[in-house]
């Protein structure tokens, strides 16, 4: 399928610092329940969260952040047996949330694990709705995942919220059909890259590498 | 670019595995509904506040400001829905590339309405820390309040009723320099200060001059360098919003250099990373000095032309030799030794040719410049030298200076880590050298103080003095480690009251058992305002139950170069009350209630009338409108003119004088920067056989000191304290990552989880800031800490500390 846009999200690891805003900017735009995350940080190092691999004083750590891919052929909109899970025409990989019926083959079938359950209703600090207010709620029984932020697609706004806050001005959005917007300049720039493309399922998050470090 | 790859699908299909694993954990929290969050259309925000008329429900957007204690202070667009606030998110400054907001900055939501969140003032109803609470009500406890505050000033003085916030806030009107000083200045009480975050910044000044902290170039101004040495800061979490300006500067090319123990994510991303040993960076920059002045790396036309380098030192007297002392009638020139005159001549500032070398006799007296005794006492700071003291290679010590001296324009960007011994200050009069040395200061991308330049919170052109001192300035300043004296022991006068605000005094200084067992006891009344119960208002007598940062309008500065506006975004919750209105409310009952009676707004005014804003067309009215305002013209590049505010207006690496804070402790003065070892820290103590770990307590980019210690979002992420132990720490004890252990030594104990760490150095253990009682498995990392006193700095030595680990 030709699609008219396909909007991607490129994430420079060069300036990530694992900081968390953009998972928590997730959280709180999109009104997410108090232990689901769409938008996780992950250190590529040691064992456990912020600590590096190697021995001191050798060693090395960076970070990335996963959240849906919203892959061109996504396995998601495959197995759905509702059709609840869809692509549209812009490429975002989405879920309607009245036809899901929470069986999670979504779930198992995702080869990077971005998608979560409401095992049961959504809950949160304040005893009312918090975060975009065009945001669409969820009910316990239904699957949810990153959107790219559709409510903000749809009005025009530019970036997604994790975009939009990242301090390290590490994340960008765009659309892939368009050979001379940033993220298709970046990706052809910094050898952008996908993760898991054997999958074969075409993300269209691309990370850009770390910094080649050092004084040789 | 295949092996990194397959780094990433081996980490991501075992966090798939786990993932899976623990989808199922339940969060504790009490369920809420979420049925009427499709009830009201959404309707385009705009930036006024007066939308409520609406027919339809209106997202109002507010002028808001994140402003606890973390050099950020983040421009806000508060978002409120139905009279509830809904979100936070980043805002719009004057100068957009300040724009910024973190993961604490997105939380304010569950802070705000946090269950946990103080409601109406309360009373002890049992002994003090006991946990026992009646509820009353403000007419009580604000009667309560002043009729103490009363009796300890007619039975000792006013000064015995203590006024002590840290840093919780920095609004003009309810943070820790507003409405208290206003209100401690009228009644004549001691106002708590400093003792945190002072050694380095001393020392700073020493050499350079200026205001605390008022010596660097604005953060921007990093992506200039060529070269960024971090020292002692872990600023991608706890001056998160400064490192993209670092990355700009890497991505224009420049090289990063870490100075730090520990591999944080900032050492992580440097081109090289210096492991040094704790508390002996001044050796390290004292060695740099060495080699840069042996190899003749400095500047030499920025040395003669800048610093005290030329000016001949009385070798017997240590003074700098002037005029005066060479010829009767002779003025308090500086001399120098002139090359092209072949003699000693008062320095002028033009014609003269000084030399920086060499030794000289005049008038009988012997002298050398000021540069030749830098370079004779650093010989001792040979690179093979010191590297018994740092552990640092000398090869990369050599790099390290040779690097700074070439790599131009180059910029340190230290932290507190380097703050935190007992000699705190030699370290900032070593790196301010340095810059001197080097001619790596005054210029665009070059200073010896990165990051946090044009504070506002330091130099502001607001009307400060009229709004905090209505009347006489009647409050007397008291260094917090002296203010421990004062209450213990009635030196040099007794402190009876403590009236604590916008600070949690019990995990902030020192020796906690100290501060509950010694000093608490000694106080007949104890009054907290805060907005949960912290571990200090669990201390309390009255406990008054204040307003979050949104629930009040506000003037805020901040620790970049905007001062913004904070505007009511909300209704105050519950029964709280802002500071301001609490001291409105005690002023009226002590009788001095005129002083304030006004709305928060005509204080604002007040602090906007200068001729500055009045002529840049500042007002309230503007304010409501933009939001904020930059204060320095950009850039801001101090020292541009190359003067500098000392006794010679020159770069004084060499002291005649040498600052303190207080009287004693002239065995300290050393007219040249010099090594000091840690005074527990250091390798070679005694106390090292029984407490064989150097401790630090880093900033965490979950908290800000002890701020946002209970919001779930976070807790999610970071749950619960952990001590940072390197593996080979770890077998030695038998301890595996993920065991309960104590961490100990005479003072105090905590016990808490260990997390083994390949990028903790070996013989040190970490344990993050700023957790709270309740949230270790026993204990309190803060009993660890020693209440030593340098007496020229009088600063909290919080890494200068000696513990053990053991399993539990």
């Amino acid at each position: 399928m030709k699609m008219a846009k396909r909007l991607a999200m490129v994430i420079d690891l060069a300036r990530c610092i694992g900081c968390q805003t953009c998972a928590i900017a997730c959280k709180l735009e999109n009104n997410v329940s108090l232990g689901l995350s769409w938008n996780r940080v992950f250190t590529i190092g040691g064992p456990t969260i912020d600590t590096p691999k190697g021995q001191y004083p050798d060693l090395s750590m960076y970070h990335i952040t996963l959240a849906c891919q919203h892959c061109e052929r996504p396995v998601c909109v495959q197995v759905c047996p509702t059709g609840a899970t869809y692509q549209r025409e812009d490429g975002l990989c989405l879920i309607d949330y009245d036809r899901c019926i929470g069986c999670r083959y979504c779930l198992a079938s995702c080869p990077y694990s971005t998608r979560t359950f409401n095992y049961r209703e959504p809950q949160q600090i304040p005893d009312f709705p918090i975060g975009n207010p065009d945001v669409q709620p969820r009910k316990a029984g239904v699957v949810e995942k990153c959107t790219f932020c559709v409510h903000r697609v749809d009005k025009g706004i530019l970036n997604p919220a994790c975009v939009e806050v990242c301090p390290a001005r590490a994340r960008f959005f765009g659309d892939l059909n368009d050979p001379e917007s940033q993220v298709s300049r970046l990706i052809a720039e910094r050898n952008g890259y996908q993760l898991l493309p054997e999958a074969g399922r075409i993300p269209k998050v691309y990370f850009l590498p770390p910094r080649r470090k050092g004084y040789s | 670019m295949g092996q990194q790859r397959a780094q990433i699908i081996m980490e991501i299909s075992r966090r798939h595995f786990l993932e899976l694993a623990g989808a199922a954990t339940a969060v504790g929290v009490a369920a809420s509904v979420l049925e009427s969050a499709k009830a009201a259309p959404f309707v385009p925000a705009v930036l006024d506040t007066s939308q409520a008329a609406s027919p339809q429900v209106v997202e109002q957007i507010f002028h808001g400001v994140c402003a606890p204690n973390d050099w950020s202070g983040c421009k806000l667009l508060v978002h409120v829905l139905d009279g509830k606030l809904v979100r936070t998110a980043r805002g719009p400054l004057p100068d957009s590339r300040y724009d910024r907001i973190c993961l604490r900055g997105l939380t304010h939501v569950e802070r705000v309405y946090h269950p946990d969140r103080l409601r109406y003032p309360m009373k002890r109803a049992g002994e003090r820390g006991e946990g026992k609470w009646e509820r009353i009500s403000w007419d009580e406890a604000i009667n309560t309040i002043a009729t103490k505050l009363s009796e300890i000033r007619d039975k000792y003085d006013s000064k015995a009723v203590a006024f002590l916030p840290a840093s919780g806030y920095y609004g003009y009107l309810n943070g820790s320099y507003g409405a208290v000083i206003r209100f401690a200045n009228i009644f004549g009480g001691t106002y708590g200060e400093g003792a945190l975050d002072s050694a380095t910044p001393l020392g700073v000044q020493q050499v350079l001059g200026g205001p605390y902290d008022g010596q660097g170039n604005e953060a921007a101004d990093l992506a200039n360098a060529r070269l960024i040495i971090v020292w002692g800061s872990n600023l991608t979490e706890s001056n998160l919003q400064n490192w993209h300006f670092v990355a700009d500067a890497l991505d224009n090319g420049a090289k990063l250099i870490v100075v730090d123990p520990n591999f944080t994510i900032t050492a992580s991303r440097a081109d090289l990373w210096v492991p040094v040993r704790p508390g002996s960076d001044a050796a390290l920059a004292l060695s740099m000095i060495n080699v840069i002045i042996e190899e003749s790396l400095y500047d030499g036309d920025f040395v003669a032309s800048y610093t005290v380098g030329p000016f001949l030192v009385n070798q017997d007297t240590g003074l700098f030799l002037r005029e005066k002392d060479v010829k009767s009638n002779g003025s308090d020139k500086y001399m120098v030794w002139d090359s092209a005159a072949g003699g000693a001549v008062p320095y002028d500032g033009t014609g003269s040719r000084p030399v920086l070398t060499g030794s000289y006799t005049i008038g009988g007296l012997s002298c050398k410049p000021a540069f030749q005794m830098l370079w004779d006492h650093t010989g001792e700071y040979s690179p093979d030298n010191v590297s018994k003291i740092t552990d640092v290679q000398p090869e990369t010590i050599r790099m390290l200076a040779r690097e700074y001296a070439t790599r131009k324009p180059a910029t340190i960007y230290w932290g507190f880590g380097i703050d935190r011994y007992y000699y705190g200050d030699m370290i900032g009069r070593a790196i301010a050298t340095l810059a001197g040395l080097t001619g790596n200061i005054g210029k665009l991308g070059a200073t010896p103080c990165g990051g946090f330049g044009g504070a506002t919170l330091i130099s502001s052109p607001v009307n400060f003095g009229a709004w905090v001192t209505p009347t006489e300035g009647r409050m007397s300043n008291l260094n917090n480690l002296l203010l421990f004296d004062a209450i213990e022991k009635g030196e040099p006068y007794p402190i009876k009251a403590a009236y604590i605000s916008n600070s949690n005094y019990v995990v902030t200084f020192p020796n906690q058992r100290k501060i509950l067992e010694d000093l608490f006891p000694k106080l007949d009344f104890i009054a907290v305002a805060d907005f949960s119960m912290s571990d200090t208002a669990k201390q309390a007598d009255i406990v008054l139950p204040v307003t979050t940062w949104f629930e009040n309008d506000d003037l805020v500065p901040s620790m970049h170069v905007h001062i913004m506006l904070q505007q009511k975004a909300i209704d105050p919750l519950y029964e709280c009350r802002s500071d301001l209105a609490i001291f409105s409310m005690l002023a009226e009952k002590l009788g001095f209630g005129e002083h304030f009676n006004k709305p928060a707004e005509d204080y604002i005014r007040l602090l906007l009338d200068t001729q500055e804003l009045r002529d840049r067309g500042i007002t309230y009215e503007s304010l409501k409108k933009d939001g904020a305002f930059r204060v320095p013209p950009e850039p801001h590049i101090p020292f541009r003119d190359g003067k500098f505010d000392t006794p010679s207006g020159r770069i004084e690496f060499y002291n005649e004088t040498i600052m303190s804070r207080s009287t004693a402790g002239t065995e300290l003065e050393h007219k040249l920067p010099v090594f000091l070892p840690p005074i527990e820290a250091s390798p070679d103590n005694p106390l090292s056989s029984k407490y064989p770990l150097v401790f630090c307590q880093p900033g965490s980019k979950f908290r800000v000191h002890t701020q946002y210690f209970n919001i779930p979002w976070l807790g999610e992420i970071d749950p619960y304290p952990t001590v940072d132990i390197s593996p080979s720490d770890a077998e030695a004890r038998g301890i595996r990552d993920g065991d309960a252990v104590e961490v100990f030594n005479d003072r105090g104990s905590v016990q808490l989880t260990a997390k083994v760490s390949n990028g903790i150095r070996p013989g040190m253990v970490s344990i993050a800031r700023g957790w709270t009682k309740q949230q270790f498995l026993a204990g309190a990392s803060q009993t660890l800490i020693a209440d030593y006193r340098n007496p020229l700095t009088l600063n909290c030595s919080f890494f200068d500390t000696r513990v053990e680990v053991r399993k539990v």
